[in-house]
């Protein structure tokens, strides 16, 4: 059989770039719809928060609340941070606890009275391993219905992250972007 | 955890770890079978919808990039099968008589003939972008049309016919 000349139409397949408004907008909805599926992992994975063998932190957020165990319940739950410890106050009040996650502390107490009570929201940041992981804590916290005041994106200095507010007022943004510790690198 | 809701999780990391790669083939190769941007983005959308459904269901096997494309193939000849429907009512261009000899017989103008399958009507672009474009063999350019061979077959030469007419005349076909 003679070659068809319309053969010579084969197109291979060239991959090619499309909007990054539209890349980005697409894997949030697609995380959204696969976010019910991937709850369930990440309940059980713990290679979220294990590299804690480092030096302990000389920083330390420490948030009073109106409802500390409503705040444990959010930032376990949605966030994966796991209690190193928990006292309780004779009224049955939280007293102290350390909440960890990767190399830090967060401590949460419910509001005493006095100086150590009057505090107002504040902004955490959390630095997560890579993309992945950031993209699983955005389905986790989309899944379980956490006040997303930043969507997922791509930030201008190179983090890729999204932005939460939690029971209590204070605002968490959660992305790839760590800073080192010091002074600033020489360049 | 249930060895299905297992499987789900596994595919559902899959598709998210190879969304970046994936994205711009499946994109890339929309975009030049179709010729229109906005076109490629909502198939190339709905291509992934289509996968995260088939996550979910559990019908999906291993993600991968061949996969992707050959959902997202569905999803152009799907378009293009909505398309005919809509076409349906213009007037169809006069055919060339059968025994008319192709242009390409002695050269083909590649840029040419493929800016006349722009031009021609959805059904017979289908068939010549699976079968030409696309390099399918015609059994499985008749599966992914969902006709039978022989119907296949005669689809191909009117579509020759139709690309024939609008390449030498610049017109356009509704077929």
């Amino acid at each position: 059989m003679p070659a068809d000349p319309l053969d010579q139409l084969r197109l291979p397949i060239a991959p090619l770039a499309p909007r990054a408004l539209f890349a980005a907008d697409l894997r949030r909805r697609l995380l959204a719809e696969l976010a019910p599926v991937l709850a369930g992992r990440l309940q059980e994975d713990p290679t979220m928060t294990t590299d804690t063998s480092v030096a302990a932190p000389t920083i330390t957020v420490a948030v009073p609340c109106d409802d500390a165990r409503r705040m444990i319940d959010w930032m376990v739950d949605l966030l994966g941070f796991q209690v190193g410890e928990l006292h309780e106050a004779p009224d049955g009040s939280v007293a102290h606890a350390r909440l960890w996650w990767r190399t830090g502390n967060v401590f949460v107490s419910d509001r005493r009275p006095g100086p150590w009570g009057a505090t107002g929201p504040v902004a955490i940041c959390l630095a997560g391993d890579s993309d992945a992981e950031i993209d699983r804590l955005y389905a986790r916290a989309r899944q379980g219905g956490a006040e997303i005041i930043q969507e997922l994106e791509d930030a201008d200095y190179g983090s890729h992250g999204f932005g939460l507010r939690d029971p209590e007022g204070n605002l968490w943004a959660i992305g790839t972007h760590r800073p080192p510790a010091g002074p600033a690198p020489v360049t | 955890m249930d060895a299905e809701a297992k499987t789900a999780q596994v595919a559902a990391e899959q598709l998210l770890d190879l969304y970046p790669r994936a994205l711009p083939v499946v994109y890339g190769f929309l975009c030049s079978r179709c010729g229109d941007t906005a076109l490629a983005e909502d198939l190339t959308a709905e291509t992934f919808f289509d996968a995260v459904r088939a996550v979910k269901a559990n019908t999906s096997g291993e993600i991968t990039i061949a996969w992707l494309i050959v959902v997202a193939r569905r999803r152009l000849v799907d378009h293009w099968r909505h398309q005919a429907v809509e076409d349906r009512h213009l007037q169809r261009v006069g055919e060339a008589t059968p025994d008319s000899v192709d242009p390409w017989d002695d050269h083909l103008d590649v840029v040419r003939t493929r800016a006349a399958l722009d031009r021609v009507g959805p059904h017979h672009r289908a068939a010549l972008t699976l079968r030409y474009l696309d390099g399918l063999p015609v059994a499985e350019v008749a599966e992914n049309l969902g006709r039978g061979l022989h119907a296949t077959e005669a689809l191909l030469q009117r579509a020759r016919r139709a690309l024939r007419v609008v390449y030498v005349e610049g017109g356009t076909d509704a077929g």
